[in-house]
């Protein structure tokens, strides 16, 4: 019996409330590995081109990995899998806390749901046993309240995965939730809108089982290797979260600033990790099996935003909420954090959205009539928080920028377009391409639209090295060479991770592909995997969500693209001056190297040995 | 005053990567004018002194052990 996998999908139809359990057969797990790998698998077998992403039809598929629930370091984690309805095309989400342990601990790999309930319902599951529940009396309630209404109701150990008032009212930027106050995120691409649509307020978990290993001390005496590294590497994460490097990505020109039209902002050392560390950090939090502990958990003792507490803001949120819109009131956006989690939105994309109505707002494309009298300057916190409410409650303005930039620009029309920060309706996370090259390219061809944890490059221009691909020291970061080769790699790397379940901070913590490859040994026991057949796996998941987008969503090299800020503006900051990155050129470099044609189609070719030639055989 | 320094070894923006050794320092000195002796940019660096966090603005003493770390940026 293989270690790692408890080879129990639940299968919840929520139109008929029918249960069923699914098992996969060694061969498809060892191809597609778990998590991301299998869902997309299941995405691409069970809904396709006809499928609407708010309709019954689609599937809402979440999935843990073989690592979770193991020791297997920084592996409490799972994936949660739908066609998006934000981008219209393939989306998922990573992410950490402990709800993937829970389930893993409770007997599942996964959990599948499809259909839609005739009214409000939650799933609970304990251990082994499954159950769909009405949640009319969680209906409205914010994803704090759902986890604490949760606990009182199935006990302290219950773990809570859920939608807010966002998710209910279907808002495209709608996230998922999880752990109540510790706020882990499922937040691009809006499948809190997807879990609404289904009338599905909430999964509970709540297991205490012991997730097998195949060599439990062989894999104890493995870690002992990889631990210390992992620890001494990533103290920047411990000790100041994700934020630790604010004010160096700001002197590089990476974190967006006044809508990504700029560079040089001072006040940036007002929104960082260290100001951060110094005033309103309460301590640190570890997702399940994590040994680095780069969440934060904040309290706000005095002043305006009194009272706000647990899970602070993370780089990205800072990013967007902060310097994309101007503001550096690190209580503030603290503030808007918390709101964003409560209500169950995406903070990447409210960010954006909020900087893009600020910008329309300069311009006079929209003006107090339309923002409820809210004047909407850059900088201005208070309206910004507003804003945030407004898009997760979807009232006034905040419909429109509930639907993201792309729809709302297109909307708005005009000049509006020309502001709208996105790849294939996805807003740009706070990573800029003008500082980082690989970027470029790893946005413009990422599954889920743009998305550096997709795309991965940029890691080895920060620091990351890889021996077993050659990455044996830093890339430069703004250089075009060989980047479009780089994201090659490192997409089909964090598809390895996000289907194994290991966070990408691992990449920092000097872990490398061979350290996986013997935690595969120890926990699942195929002792003959290799290298490069982890890294085949990559690659065949990656070519699958291409596959998906092409055949079912008609994508190819038209929406392999930047928007035209990015492609054309430089920041003309300390940072990267007048530098554009060249995407042509990477994106040539990138669609040979992946065997694709250059409509950025996987050829038959291609598709043949990474043996997916047979991908319309269903799994099961 | 002498305070004892390390550069961690994974501190790859810094020639100084690995350096491990004492620094003499003005009385008053502040953990940004170390940096500056040492030639490391404030905003790609933050300091552990005696094993505790510190920043850029706190005072040194003689004796001090000062660890000096490379930040990450974002996830």
């Amino acid at each position: 019996m293989l270690g790692g996998y408890r080879g129990k999908v639940l299968n919840i139809d929520l139109t008929t409330g029918h249960i069923e359990i699914e098992s996969y057969p060694e061969e498809m797990l060892r191809k597609y590995l778990g998590a991301s790998g299998i869902a997309t698998k299941i995405l691409y077998d069970r809904t396709d081109e006809n499928t609407h992403p708010l309709g019954p039809e689609n599937h809402l598929i979440y999935m843990a990995g073989p690592f979770t629930g193991t020791r297997v370091p920084s592996s409490g984690r799972h994936e949660i899998t739908a066609k998006s309805p934000l981008t219209g095309i393939f989306g998922e989400g990573d992410v950490g806390g402990t709800w993937g342990v829970n389930l893993k601990r409770a007997g599942y790999d996964g959990i599948i749901v499809h259909g839609k309930a005739q009214k409000p319902v939650y799933i609970l599951v304990e251990e082994g046993q499954v159950s769909i529940l009405d949640a009319q009396h969680l209906w409205g309630l914010d994803t704090i309240e759902v986890d604490e209404k949760l606990k009182e109701i199935h006990g302290p150990n219950t773990v809570t995965s859920c939608i807010g008032p966002a998710g209910e009212k279907q808002v495209l930027i709608a996230s998922i939730m999880h752990d109540g106050r510790d706020a882990r995120a499922v937040g691009r691409a809006g499948l809190g809108a997807v879990m609404g649509s289904k009338n599905l307020k909430a999964i509970a978990v709540i297991g205490s089982g012991k997730v097998e290993v195949a060599d439990e001390v062989g894999l104890m005496e493995c870690l002992k290797k990889s631990l210390p590294k992992i620890v001494a590497n990533t103290q920047s994460l411990k000790q100041l979260g994700t934020a630790g490097g604010t004010l160096m990505a700001e002197k590089w020109g990476d974190i967006p600033i006044r809508n990504w039209s700029r560079g040089d902002w001072e006040p940036i050392k007002n929104i960082s990790g260290e100001r951060m560390a110094k005033t309103i950090l309460k301590k640190r939090y570890f997702c399940g099996s994590c040994p680095i502990g780069c969440g934060r958990d904040i309290e706000i003792k005095e002043g305006p935003y009194k009272g706000v507490s647990g899970a602070g803001p993370e780089y990205e949120t800072i990013g967007q909420l902060g310097s994309n819109c101007m503001v550096d009131d690190l209580e503030a956006i603290a503030y808007a954090n918390e709101l964003c989690n409560r209500l169950g939105i995406d903070t990447i994309s409210t960010g954006s959205a909020i900087a893009f109505a600020m910008e329309l707002y300069e311009h006079g494309l929209i003006d107090e009539r339309d923002t409820d009298g809210i004047k909407l300057e850059w900088g201005n916190a208070e309206a910004m928080i507003e804003m945030v409410k407004k898009i997760g409650n979807r009232e006034g303005i905040g419909e429109l920028l509930g639907k993201g930039v792309k729809r709302a620009s297109e909307e708005i029309g005009g000049l509006a377009p020309e502001f709208a920060v996105h790849v294939k309706g996805l807003e740009l996370p706070a990573h800029d391409p003008r500082a980082m090259s690989s970027l470029a390219v790893g946005y413009a061809t990422s599954n889920r639209g743009a998305c550096h944890l997709h795309a991965g490059g940029f890691y080895f221009e920060k620091g990351v090295t890889m021996p077993e691909l050659g990455y044996t020291e830093i890339q430069d970061r703004l250089s075009p060479e060989g980047k479009g080769e780089l994201t090659f790699h490192s997409q089909n790397i964090m598809c390895i991770l996000d289907s194994l379940k290991l966070c990408k901070m691992l990449l920092f913590g000097k872990v490398t592909l061979t350290d996986i490859v013997e935690w595969i040994k120890y926990t699942i026991g195929w002792d003959d995997f290799t290298v490069e057949e982890l890294l085949k796996a990559g690659e065949r998941i990656f070519n699958l969500q291409r596959l998906y987008n092409v055949e079912y969503c008609s994508i190819s090299r038209k929406d392999d693209t930047l928007p035209p800020r990015i492609l054309s503006q430089p920041r003309l900051d300390r940072g990267t001056g007048q530098h554009l990155p060249p995407l042509g050129r990477m994106l040539f470099e990138y669609y040979q190297k992946r065997g694709w044609t250059m409509e950025g189609i996987p050829s038959e070719e291609k598709i043949r040995e990474l043996g997916l030639e047979d991908r319309h055989i269903p799994l099961i | 005053m002498l305070v004892e320094v390390k550069v961690h070894s994974s501190f790859i923006h810094s020639p100084m990567a690995g350096f491990k050794g004492k620094k003499a320092i003005v009385p008053g000195s502040r953990g940004e004018d170390l940096v500056k002796i040492l030639g490391i940019d404030k905003d790609y660096c933050f300091l552990m002194i005696n094993g505790k966090l510190a920043y850029m603005d706190s005072l040194l003493k003689d004796g001090d052990k000062v660890e000096i770390y490379p930040v990450i940026i974002g996830g």
